[in-house]
């Protein structure tokens, strides 16, 4: 039994079908990237994840059918936690309120600053600017946030929407070791990618995505050399 | 000068009334993003449990005011359910348009309930004027009524700020109102926040009705004129922003209190326009608004 299966998905945005079908399954304990161009599905397919948009077709997370009664709400209390495309981060709440946001579907009375303090360890650059505002933090200070935020949920499956988006290789190389360090404390991870190279790079397993479906799947380094996959996401 | 702190006091009083019901309406923007045009009918309906539950049941002050929140809360979350929650995903103009006819359905069903005359609230404070020595050996007089008003909205704000700041559905308010998406991916169920947002409105309306139903009477259409004040209010201090709203009453009543003092009653609405233009002129955001910026 796959820890995060998905059966036939299909969404659609008024007479817009985003989402023609997708079939994808997550093991326990893997990072799984899913790459596509700009407009394939991918986001749609997380928000649907989250439970935050209507869909047909069945996901099943750790033996459950995610939906119905099982709201976005719950789904997050269940250890599904979503870093959305472009942070997203409470803007006017300073650094450490918005990490205390990230607790707030936590068992009340729970003290979150051993979590807090774990975010710290893993974004040191978080503690140095505890008091600021969230908004005024940088890009790549931002996607630290919005991921120590994540953490703070306690996630046991991470979907991590565009976390390289806008911000500068050196940068970018910080946010994956940081992914690779989540994953080997025992989180799995999807991770949705334009940049594929990178991507391919961290995952286990691979899935792309072209107009709403899935067209090719297997090991990241099997797609890594895939003529197909060079031509059209790793630049030849 | 006596005249003067008499007519400041009075102004206060007033304004925190308005402050009260700009509340309503700021905190349902600032949650909900939409303006709620039946905001003054919801405390002329506050107003009326508050007569009923005084007069024909002899509930003491208390409660009068805990019942008439309680039941006007629930009149708001039903409504809701029924108008508002249907024009969710629609466009804006949907739900505009719904609280503009929510308004007359207010309106029709008190005077169902409780006929078209202005029914007399009797005082529920004592009337007799304290006299206060003020410098000179002169006295201020003020009505325990004008006091309790005060001390009672004063005592709501502060409520409402700790909750806001303190509780872990206050911050959820602010968050969603910040980014309604991520307050979702956080595990914050909107309909919860929804429900807070409108007893919240609900609660500060109907405590308004209840305090100022002795000073105006109470009639099915008294509603409109406290909705228009109150929004004004509430655009000047800034939309969306509470300390905002509580400023913007404040300074609406206090204006209009001394306007009557020293121009004349008749033009006490002209001048207080005029402020409110005066006001978006020099800040289109309001006194404490934040102007949006949108970063690219």
């Amino acid at each position: 039994m796959s820890f995060l299966k998905v059966e036939n998905l299909r969404a659609s945005y008024g007479n817009i079908q985003a989402l023609k079908g997708i079939d994808l399954e997550v093991e326990k304990g893997e990072i799984v990237a899913i790459v596509g161009a700009n407009g394939a599905g991918k986001t749609t397919l997380l928000t649907c994840i989250s439970g935050l948009m209507g869909y047909t077709g069945t996901i099943t997370y750790d033996g459950q059918v995610l939906g119905g009664k099982i709201t976005a709400d719950k789904i997050v209390k269940m250890g599904v936690v979503q870093v959305p495309e472009g942070r997203q981060i409470f803007s006017e709440l300073s650094v450490l309120e918005n990490l205390k946001m990230g607790a707030y579907s936590r068992p009340k009375g729970e003290d979150p600053r051993p979590d807090i303090e774990r975010v710290f360890k893993l974004f040191p650059r978080l503690e140095e600017r505890m008091h600021q505002k969230g908004g005024s933090l940088s890009g790549g200070e931002q996607q630290m946030l919005a991921m120590g935020r994540a953490m703070m949920a306690r996630p046991r499956l991470l979907l991590l929407d565009e976390p390289s988006m806008g911000l500068a290789p050196v940068v970018v190389a910080d946010i994956f070791r940081n992914i690779r360090e989540l994953n080997e404390e025992g989180i799995t991870i999807v991770l949705i990618e334009q940049n594929a190279k990178l991507a391919l790079k961290t995952a286990n397993r691979a899935y792309v995505i072209e107009n709403g479906e899935i067209t090719l799947s297997g090991p990241a380094d099997e797609l890594a050399r895939n003529e197909q996959i060079r031509k059209a996401y790793l630049g030849g | 000068m006596t005249i003067f702190v008499q007519a400041l006091i009075g102004g206060i009083s007033q304004g925190a009334i308005y402050a009260l019901i700009a509340l309503g309406y700021s905190v349902i923007y600032s949650t909900l993003k939409m303006g709620h045009f039946a905001q003054g009918d919801f405390y002329m309906l506050g107003a009326f449990i508050g007569l009923t539950l005084s007069t024909k049941l002899g509930l003491p002050a208390v409660l009068v005011f805990v019942g008439a929140s309680l039941l006007t809360s629930l009149v708001m979350l039903g409504l809701e359910r029924i108008a508002y929650r249907p024009m969710y995903n629609r466009p804006m103009n949907a739900l505009l348009i719904a609280t503009m006819g929510m308004q007359y359905v207010v309106q029709q069903i008190a005077k169902l309930i409780w006929g078209s005359d202005i029914k007399r609230f009797p005082p529920m404070f004592d009337n007799q004027a304290i006299h206060i020595p003020f410098i000179g050996g002169e006295t201020i007089a003020i009505t325990p009524q004008n006091l309790w008003v005060i001390g009672i909205c004063a005592a709501l704000m502060v409520c409402l700020m700790l909750f806001m700041k303190k509780t872990k559905t206050g911050i959820a308010m602010s968050a969603v109102s910040m980014n309604r998406k991520a307050a979702s991916l956080m595990g914050v169920k909107i309909t919860t926040i929804i429900t807070a947002t409108y007893v919240i409105a609900a609660c500060l309306a109907a405590v308004a009705g209840v305090l100022m139903g002795p000073v105006y009477s109470v009639s099915f259409s008294m509603g409109g004129s406290m909705g228009t004040k109150a929004m004004t209010a509430a655009v000047m201090g800034g939309f969306g922003s509470l300390p905002g709203a509580m400023l913007g009453g404040i300074l609406l009543g206090v204006a209009e209190t001394l306007c009557s003092l020293y121009v004349s009653t008749a033009y006490k609405d002209v001048v207080t326009f005029l402020i409110l233009l005066a006001v978006l002129f020099w800040r289109p955001q309001g006194i404490l608004g934040q102007a949006k910026i949108t970063k690219v």
